[in-house]
Formats: structure tokens, C-alpha cells, sequence
């Protein structure tokens, strides 16, 4: 089991045992084993090859989590009623900074607890916030913020949540002066769960697909009986402005690049009708990358419909009203989340704000428009089963594929997507954006882009492919393409590439090293059928006498 | 009073070992020693008294300060069962009082 988990070190400035306790006993995925470094001693630990850092394997994640007066001495003094300035704060702050990114490379992830003071201060009054510490403290955690915006691997993480949460059982005077323990239990299981959230979201397992019932989960009542103008939604009675302020909540996720299908038991002509037409629908049509209504067994629905998206389960969270349909889809998916849901429509939004399976460590311009690019998919799936053959298919869809070597202008995407894709993976490594970047730079190393599009649109940087060169030979080390693109002849040609750029170098084989995991099946089958001889099972080899054809549906540029 | 405090002791021995690490773990078997050489850590006991203490003053509005009484009567904290019955005796006279 131990082995499993990955490795925390918790670096802080009072007794953090507990929050080591929370992080080895608590039963989310990751598994994680903590450890804490001799307290008081953060920048002696961060400067340092301090022994609790461990000499074997790299830190998979470290927390450093302070308080604001033992960074900032002036900002104590501040706290004692001295005038301080920003000046003398920031400086302070800066030799902070740069302590944790000395220590940058020690550990794959770095969570840094944001500062806080505690709930019942009340400092100044009503000057607090234009001249007490508070302002200063809110500064500082924006200055912190900005300090590592740019660093992929270091993420600042919202510690006043944690103790918010906690009410008035946050602070505990009584485990300070017992054993420098400032905070109450809940405090410590909250921060623990965001660990693990977010050392979850860095190793690519976020959920991306929220499947959604609609009758008394999108509006109140049902369609069928009802009709249109019976169903509860918007409005000015509580149900109904509750129903839309859920719709509401739901088109943020999106924006974040979380998409959204329907699984409803209803006459489909008559549910869609109600989205495309009911006037206080937030939702419409083109905000669902897929759906299924009608009378079906919904695990069977959402199998479905996952396997359409090129989804994995694991992916997948299922919202319905009903227990028994709960139940259903929890026994038959097992790895689809199913949470139990509130029975009234006024804590649905509460209720989602509090998941963390949606959480990410990094944000690009392709998460805002993922729905779009599933909805152009499923124009694509509408066109394949109008269109006879599925060559016919592929060359009716114009696609083109641009290439293009891995450089900081793509970097965060590309990180992005080899940290976060699942199926098409041959190695699945996962590294953070400064690991990535030296690697690319090494000699010999080889990295290269492939950015997809068609008639439907733009599906943006979904393609990773890389090579190391060892003697003629080159190993192929990453091979990852999105699944919104699987299955047209992408793959292909990314192999394609890879041997047009082995033959370049002057390399007489490639390598292909398949590195099993539990969800990376689809590129075995792939790698399998290309017919290529196997050194042993997944062992790939491609002798490079012969060019590998460049399939036809395909415009590549570079 | 006795059952309350043994429902406390029990919450809070949960509680405690909720955010302890394995090897600082608390044996639920009511005779376990929690001093001496084969007792528990420090910081698992001062973790259980806190949670204790906490619990106390939330169900019966009663303050407490067990590391007080740790100090006075050693041999009330010789164990969980032993911790309760003290407990549920504390418990009586501050609320008499």
C-alpha cells in the first residue's frame, strides 16, 4: 500500500503533526504519506538537502505552511501596533520567495498555505481594513500569489477557506500552549483534503464530464406532465429561481472547461423543446456535448455516451434526484462518481461549490472553449452517420494537423495536456512545466506539437509527441493525444511525423516502450495496429527503411 | 454522567486519531495505558485531552483543563476507562458547582 502513496513533506512554523495525521489517515485517491519537517526550521529545510527531504525519489508534493509574522518580522511588529511599511514587508517577502524556489526542484508540486489571521481578531475595528494588518495581509497573499504565477509546479492554496470552514473551532488557544498546535482538528482535515485535491488535479485525474437528469435537477417538476409552462424554473417563487441559479453554477464549470451531457428519462422531442425554448433555461442545447433521453437503462445511457466522448469512467460524475437511479448507475459504473444529492433545490448550488473533483492546477485558453469543440464533435458524429464509409468520413472533414516543436510558447498547454491525459498515453509521465522545459532542452531530446483542426472548428493543441536519441536508434517517450481527437487518423500521423523526424536525424529504428496503466489501453490497441515487429509484449520497434505513409484524410503542415 | 462521559472519551479518542499519524495512534481498549513507558506520545495524549476538553465545553457548556488535572491526579489518566470514570466525576462537581 505504502508504496502506492506519494511521498508529502509538510514544512511549517508551528506542530503540523497533525496535519500529517490527516494527510496518511484520510481515504480519498491519491493515498499519501506525509511526514513533517522539524518545525521552526522552514528556511533552514528549504535551503538545504535537509535529510527529511528523503535521498531516494523526488517529494511528490510539499506544503509549506507559515504563519504571516514569522515570514514577515515587520509584519509582527505591525501586528504589536508599530508602523511598518509595505516596503519593509515586501522585501521580507522576497527572501521568502526565493527560498521556496530554490527548493522548487526537491519536490513535483509545491503547496504554499496562503496567510491568514485569526476569525475572532477584530484589530482595529472599523480602520481594520484601510490601516490595520488585515490590508497587509491581504497584500501579501497577493504578492505571494504574483510571485509564482508563472511557476507551474508552486501553487499558492487558500488556507482562509480551511479556516472558515472550521467556524469557531478553528483557532485553538488551548493546543498552542499545550503543543504549538494553532488550529482545531477540522482545520487540519480540510487543508488535508486540498492536498489531496490538488495533488489529484497535478497527476490529471480532475473529473471532466458532469452527466446531468433534468426533470427536479435542472427545474422542478416533470416535463412530460407538466409541459413547458408547468416545469418550475426562474421566476420569482424559491424552487424556481433556485433551479436556474444551479443552471447558472453549472455554465460557470464550463467555463472552466467542464463539460456537461444529459441522461434523462423523458420523450426526447419534448425535454429539448423545453431547452431550446422555456425562457428561463440558462442552459440550451450547445452547452451539452451529448445526451440521451428516452427510457433506457441510464448506466447503459452513460456508458454510452462516455465511450462516445472518448472519455474514461474515472472522468465522469452523474447528478440525478433520484436514490434509485443513484443507485443504479453507482453499482453499474462503479469508477463514475455518483454524490448524494440534496433533496431540496435550494442547496444544489451549495452543494456543488463544495466538490473538489473538478479542481485544476493550471487554466488555458482551450479549458473555456473545450464544450465548444465537444459540441463540433458532435456535429462531426452527426455528419459520420450521414456520410457511408468512415474513409469517406475522414476526408469530408478537412482536417489539418500544424506541428510544431515544443517551446515556452506552448509550454503551459503542453504540460497541461501530459499531465492530465489518461487513454491515448504511452508513458503517461507527469512532470511539472520547469521539469518539462529541461528535458526538451537536453541534447538529444526531441518534442513536437500537433495543434488539430477541421471544417467544424479548431480542437487547439490536443498532441504530444517526443524522442529521445540513443546511438541510430530513437526511443519514442511520449506519444499523447487528447481523446476529443482519437480516432481520426491523428495517430497516425503523429507516427508518421515521428518517423519522417527519426529518419532526418539519421536514425534507423524507433522504440516504443508502452507502460501500462489502468486507463491507457486505447494506445496499446493503437500501437498494436500498426503491425509493427514486437521486441516483447508492448515493446514496439520500427525499422525506418520505409517511410510510413502519411494517411490521405490528413493535411500536415509545420 | 458516566455514560455521557464514556460517549465523550470516545468521540474525542476518534476524533484525536483522525489527525494522528500511525505510530502515534491511540488503542481504543479501554485498559491500554496512556502513561508511563508503554503509554502513548505525548502529543497523542495532550491531542486526546484537547479533544475532550473541546467536546465538554460544546455538549455542557463546562470549562476544563485536563492538563491541569494531568498534573494533580496522574493516576486518573492511567488509562481510557480510567480517564471516563475521572471524567464523569469532574464533570459531576462542576456542574453541582
Amino acid at each position: 500500500m505504502s508504496e502506492n502513496r506519494r511521498r508529502c513533506l509538510v514544512i511549517s512554523d508551528f506542530n503540523a503533526e497533525h496535519l500529517v495525521g490527516a494527510l496518511n489517515n484520510g481515504q480519498g485517491e491519491p493515498g499519501i504519506q506525509a511526514q513533517a519537517a522539524p518545525f521552526g526550521q522552514v528556511a533552514q529545510v528549504l535551503l538545504t538537502e535537509h535529510p527529511c527531504w528523503g535521498d531516494a525519489e523526488k517529494t511528490d508534493v510539499a506544503v509549506i505552511w507559515t504563519q504571516p509574522q514569522s515570514v514577515s518580522p515587520s509584519f509582527g511588529r505591525m501586528l504589536a501596533g508599530e508602523s511598518v511599511s509595505w516596503d519593509e514587508i515586501a522585501a521580507e517577502m522576497a527572501g521568502f520567495c526565493e527560498l521556496v524556489r530554490g527548493a522548487s526542484d526537491r519536490a513535483r508540486l509545491i503547496l504554499i498555505a496562503s496567510w491568514t489571521l485569526p476569525n475572532e481578531r477584530r484589530g482595529l475595528g472599523a480602520l481594520e481594513l484601510h490601516q490595520g494588518a488585515t490590508r497587509m495581509l491581504a497584500r501579501m497573499n497577493e504578492a505571494l500569489c504574483l510571485a509564482f504565477d508563472v511557476h507551474a509546479s508552486v501553487c499558492v492554496i487558500d488556507a482562509a477557506r480551511w479556516i472558515g470552514m472550521a467556524g469557531d473551532k478553528a483557532a485553538s488557544p488551548r493546543r498552542w500552549y499545550a503543543g504549538k498546535i494553532p488550529y482545531g482538528s477540522q482545520v487540519f482535515h480540510e487543508a488535508a483534503d486540498d492536498v489531496r485535491s490538488a495533488q489529484r488535479a497535478s497527476e490529471g485525474l480532475t473529473r471532466k464530464l458532469l452527466v446531468l437528469d433534468l426533470d427536479n435537477t435542472l427545474w422542478g417538476g416533470g416535463i412530460g406532465d407538466d409541459g413547458i409552462d408547468g416545469i418550475e424554473l426562474g421566476g420569482h417563487s424559491p424552487k424556481g429561481e433556485a433551479f436556474a441559479d444551479f443552471q447558472r453554477a453549472l455554465k460557470t464549470l464550463t467555463r472552466r472547461g467542464i463539460v456537461l451531457a444529459i441522461c434523462s428519462k423523458n420523450e426526447e422531442s419534448v425535454a429539448l423543446r423545453a431547452i431550446d425554448e422555456h425562457p428561463e433555461m440558462v442552459l440550451r442545447r450547445d452547452d451539452f456535448v451529448a445526451w440521451r433521453i428516452n427510457w433506457q437503462d441510464k448506466a447503459r445511457n452513460i456508458a454510452e455516451m462516455v465511450d462516445e466522448l472518448n472519455l474514461g469512467r474515472r472522468s465522469v460524475v452523474f447528478i440525478d434526484d433520484n436514490p434509485t437511479e443513484r443507485g443504479r448507475v453507482r453499482e453499474a459504473l462503479p469508477n463514475v462518481w455518483v454524490p448524494e444529492w440534496p433533496v431540496s433545490p435550494a442547496r444544489y448550488c451549495q452543494t456543488l461549490a463544495s466538490w473538489d473533483c473538478f479542481d485544476s492546477l493550471q487554466s488555458t485558453a482551450e479549458d473555456a472553449k473545450r464544450t465548444g469543440m465537444y459540441v463540433a464533435e458532435r456535429e462531426r458524429r452527426s455528419l459520420k452517420a450521414e456520410v457511408g464509409s468512415m474513409n469517406d468520413w475522414l476526408m469530408s472533414l478537412n482536417l489539418q494537423v500544424v506541428v510544431t516543436e515544443f517551446d515556452d510558447n506552448n509550454l503551459n498547454r503542453t504540460a497541461q495536456l501530459l499531465n492530465k491525459t489518461n487513454q491515448m498515453n504511452l508513458s503517461t509521465r507527469r512532470m511539472p512545466e520547469a521539469e518539462l522545459q529541461q528535458w526538451g532542452a537536453a541534447s538529444g531530446h526531441h518534442m513536437w506539437t500537433f495543434v488539430v483542426s477541421d471544417r467544424f472548428g479548431e480542437s487547439g493543441l490536443t498532441g504530444i509527441a517526443s524522442l529521445r536519441e540513443e546511438g541510430t536508434t530513437g526511443h519514442v517517450v511520449d506519444f499523447i493525444l487528447s481523446c476529443r481527437v482519437m480516432g481520426k487518423c491523428i495517430e497516425e500521423t503523429m507516427f508518421h511525423w515521428l518517423c519522417e523526424r527519426a529518419r532526418a536525424l539519421g536514425l534507423s529504428e524507433l522504440q516504443a516502450l508502452y507502460r501500462p496503466t489502468e486507463m491507457n489501453a486505447p494506445c496499446l490497441r493503437f500501437w498494436e495496429g500498426l503491425g509493427l515487429e514486437e521486441a516483447r509484449p508492448g515493446h514496439f520497434v520500427a525499422a525506418l527503411k520505409e517511410p510510413y505513409p502519411r494517411p490521405a484524410c490528413i493535411e500536415l503542415s509545420s | 454522567m458516566q455514560v455521557a462521559a464514556d460517549e465523550l472519551v470516545m468521540q474525542a479518542l476518534a476524533e484525536a486519531n483522525s489527525v494522528l499519524a500511525s505510530h502515534q495512534q491511540i488503542s481504543v481498549d479501554p485498559d491500554a495505558p496512556l502513561l508511563g513507558g508503554s503509554g502513548v506520545e505525548s502529543l497523542s495524549l495532550v491531542t486526546l485531552l484537547m479533544a475532550i476538553e473541546d467536546r465538554v465545553e460544546e455538549a455542557m457548556d463546562v470549562e476544563l483543563s485536563l492538563t491541569d488535572e494531568l498534573a494533580e491526579h496522574p493516576q486518573a489518566f492511567a488509562s481510557i476507562v480510567a480517564l471516563s470514570t475521572f471524567l464523569a466525576t469532574l464533570i459531576r462537581e462542576l456542574s453541582v458547582e
